[in-house]
């Protein structure tokens, strides 16, 4: 009985395709919105986790700004998305020799951007990202060179570089540009050192590490105007233990050179993840919750459009009636069909998520991926709710008086 | 032992001073193999007699007793089991689900009996057979004709074997031939022992009755036993035909008519009679189309 029902349930929904469809309209984008935000979600947290544990759990960041504040038990209470921008907020050259200084650190690298573009043979590459730093970058960030070598502390006032795989690749043509020249307004570096190509493109940091060019300090100095302001600090401790020290420490430090105002931000690589990962678990559980609001539309969309069909196939219930369907079983039939409807609308749901992911990971460098629990809470959701709202319709179905449904045509 | 039995039943719609009289203490005993068409105009009550005997609604007084069992007070879903095994409906138009092949219409009562998909066929199969129609078990509806589709719904009416078949005005929208082929349809049925109750409005079809109602106002006038093969008199139709619509005095000529005509030859009056009917109930009907 049940299986007949189905097979009714498919016959009536095949018979009005484009009706069915509208129906489905709201669980499809509901489903369609759960399953790929959290895809996103998901797929940019594992990209941050992956690549912030690079770092190591030796190692401090240090930015500039306040972009979080944290409430009471580490919950976020404020975002300052402008971040920097918005406050002047900058670690100077000064704040580096404090950093420096500390004795709780052993090995430092700042990343000082250089607002400019490489220029070779008259190509210039306009992503690319031009950053000046000390000979210990390498150690801190555990990334392999993989052709040359990093500059060294003897080339720390030579005009000299190392690019990501990518700088290579797009703004030299070749995979080995070592003893290439090119320019950076106006002065003229040499090629030492190609990075291995970075497996996750960087999300958290805003810069592709695959489309930088590094510099030693001092001439990124000299090129940037003799500006050496710092976009991030890296600080490997001397001992691991007693990271939360350290941190402290330099906090102490730099809070007296600010006077008093903490306008910078130190995180652990922990931090760093479980930051940017409270952040997209916010906006997950935004979109999550307006997705939800979407499945809810959906399921009213189902009911609305199954009692308007109700009305419509009146005198088909006549009919089934006067065969003896009993009130029982028209209600089952018309029950089935808004689950059927709803389910089929969380399916299609989900497959317009998975080609969405496939072409987001195909054309960006996101890797987001399907959370199946996800998916199969949101098709059980639907489901749910295909049995909540197709119940008012199914009842008015089966309570029409056979009389007056055998009155109307069709 | 009769196999319909009503005893004062009456149908009220409405309430207070608004209420409408449609079944005035109808008194009733039909047995089986009967054949008994139910002829009265308009808003005589008859589908609603229909309607009650066919258990699609409940008498407000009276009792029905339905093969020996009182039947009056049942709930809807009894009622809907009694409708599924004893009676079978073949309505004048829209007889048919328009989405369902012919063999899924004549198979849907066993769908609601819980019967199984291939004993489902194999039953509709045979009703289909026994109308004429097996070449066309997988056509739609709206591929038959008018008579095709009647028939269609007998093979459905059939399909419980019930103890009765209730036709509310089968032919309404037929030609004569197709007419023709129903109403012998519905007599051979009637021969192997189906109790059959027709309404219509064509008194050359009371011709396949054993027995002929006249209606008027909610009651029974005239109650006629007849021999099958002969049209009851034309005189009752025309004595109980109302006054007034154009329908009636259309219903009037054609008595009038079929009486004159009688007297000079039965052959050409049969021809002529039977297409008046069809004249008179389209401009009715013409709305109540897909």
């Amino acid at each position: 009985m049940l299986s007949d029902n189905l097979r009714m349930a498919i016959t009536s929904i095949r018979s009005n395709r484009l009706r069915s469809f509208l129906t489905s309209l709201g669980i499809i984008i509901g489903v369609f919105c759960v399953v790929t935000s959290i895809s996103l979600a998901d797929g940019v947290k594992n990209q941050v986790i992956s690549e912030t544990s690079k770092l190591g759990n030796d190692v401090l960041t240090i930015r500039p700004g306040k972009p979080l504040h944290s409430g009471e038990k580490g919950i976020i209470s404020e975002v300052n998305i402008l971040g920097t921008a918005s406050t002047g907020a900058v670690l100077s050259e000064k704040d580096l020799v404090i950093v420096r200084d500390n004795s709780e650190l052993r090995e430092i690298a700042p990343l000082n951007l250089v607002s400019a573009e490489p220029v070779f043979s008259n190509k210039t590459l306009k992503e690319a990202v031009i950053i000046g730093t000390t000979p210990e970058l390498p150690d801190i960030f555990s990334q392999e060179i993989e052709f040359g070598s990093f500059f060294g502390a003897a080339d720390k006032d030579r005009n000299v570089a190392v690019v990501g795989a990518g700088v290579a690749e797009k703004l030299f043509g070749e995979n080995v540009p070592i003893g290439q020249h090119f320019t950076i307004r106006g002065q003229t570096f040499a090629v030492q050192g190609v990075f291995e190509r970075y497996k996750t493109a960087s999300v958290s940091q805003g810069i592709d590490f695959n489309n930088a060019i590094f510099v030693p300090y001092h001439p990124a100095k000299a090129v940037n105007g003799d500006s050496a302001n710092s976009y991030e600090i890296l600080a490997k401790v001397n001992d691991v233990n007693r990271i939360d020290e350290a941190e402290t420490s330099i906090k102490n430090d730099l809070l007296q050179a600010h006077g008093g105002l903490e306008d910078f931000t130190i995180f652990q690589s922990g931090d760093t993840q479980s930051v940017t990962g409270s952040v997209l678990d916010l906006i997950t559980t935004m979109v999550l919750g307006i997705a939800i609001i979407a499945i809810l539309v959906g399921g009213i969309g189902i009911m609305d459009i199954m009692l308007v069909s109700v009305s419509e196939r009146t005198r088909e219930i006549g009919i089934r009636k006067a065969v003896g369907a009993t009130n029982h079983q028209i209600r089952k039939q018309f029950l089935l069909e808004a689950i059927v409807l709803s389910a089929w609308g969380a399916i299609i749901g989900v497959i317009i998520s998975i080609i969405f992911n496939v072409v987001i990971r195909v054309t960006t460098n996101l890797q987001p991926s399907i959370p199946w629990p996800v998916v199969l809470f949101s098709v059980v959701a639907s489901i749910i709710f295909g049995v909540i709202f197709g119940t008012a319709p199914a009842v008015k179905a089966s309570q029409k008086d056979p009389i007056d449904a055998l009155r109307s045509g069709f | 032992m009769s196999l319909i039995k009503l005893k004062d039943v009456s149908k009220l719609y409405g309430l207070g001073e608004a209420t409408t009289v449609a079944l005035e203490d109808v008194e009733l005993v039909i047995e089986k193999g009967e054949f008994v068409a139910i002829m009265g105009p308009s808003g005589s009550g008859k589908t609603t007699l229909l309607n009650v005997i066919g258990l699609l609604d409940r008498p407000s007084h009276g009792l029905y007793q339905l093969d020996t069992r009182s039947v009056e007070r049942l709930k809807p879903n009894a009622r809907a089991k009694v409708r599924r095994d004893k009676i079978g409906f073949v309505f004048q138009s829209s007889n048919l689900l328009p989405r369902m092949t012919v063999l899924d219409n004549v198979a849907l009562p066993l769908v609601y009996k819980g019967r199984l998909a291939t004993r489902r066929v194999k039953i509709a199969e045979k009703m289909l057979d026994r109308v004429g129609l097996t070449d066309r078990q997988y056509f739609y509806p709206h591929q038959l004709s008018g008579g095709q589709i009647q028939r269609v719904a007998i093979a459905r009416a059939l399909i419980n074997d019930p103890a009765i078949i209730i036709a509310d005005e089968p032919t309404g929208n037929l030609d004569s031939i197709a007419s023709r082929v129903v109403m012998e349809l519905l007599r051979d049925i009637n021969k192997l022992g189906n109790t059959v109750l027709m309404v219509t409005h064509n008194p050359e079809l009371t011709r396949y009755a054993s027995r002929v109602l006249y209606m008027h106002d909610g009651a029974i006038r005239h109650d006629v036993q007849k021999e099958v093969g002969v049209a009851a008199t034309t005189r009752e139709t025309k004595l109980f035909a109302p006054e007034g619509s154009v329908e009636d005095d259309l219903q009037s000529v054609s008595a009038k008519m079929a009486l004159e005509e009688e007297k000079e030859s039965k052959k050409p009056a049969k021809k002529q009679k039977s297409r008046k009917p069809k004249l008179k109930t389209k401009p009715r009907k013409k709305n109540a189309k897909r």
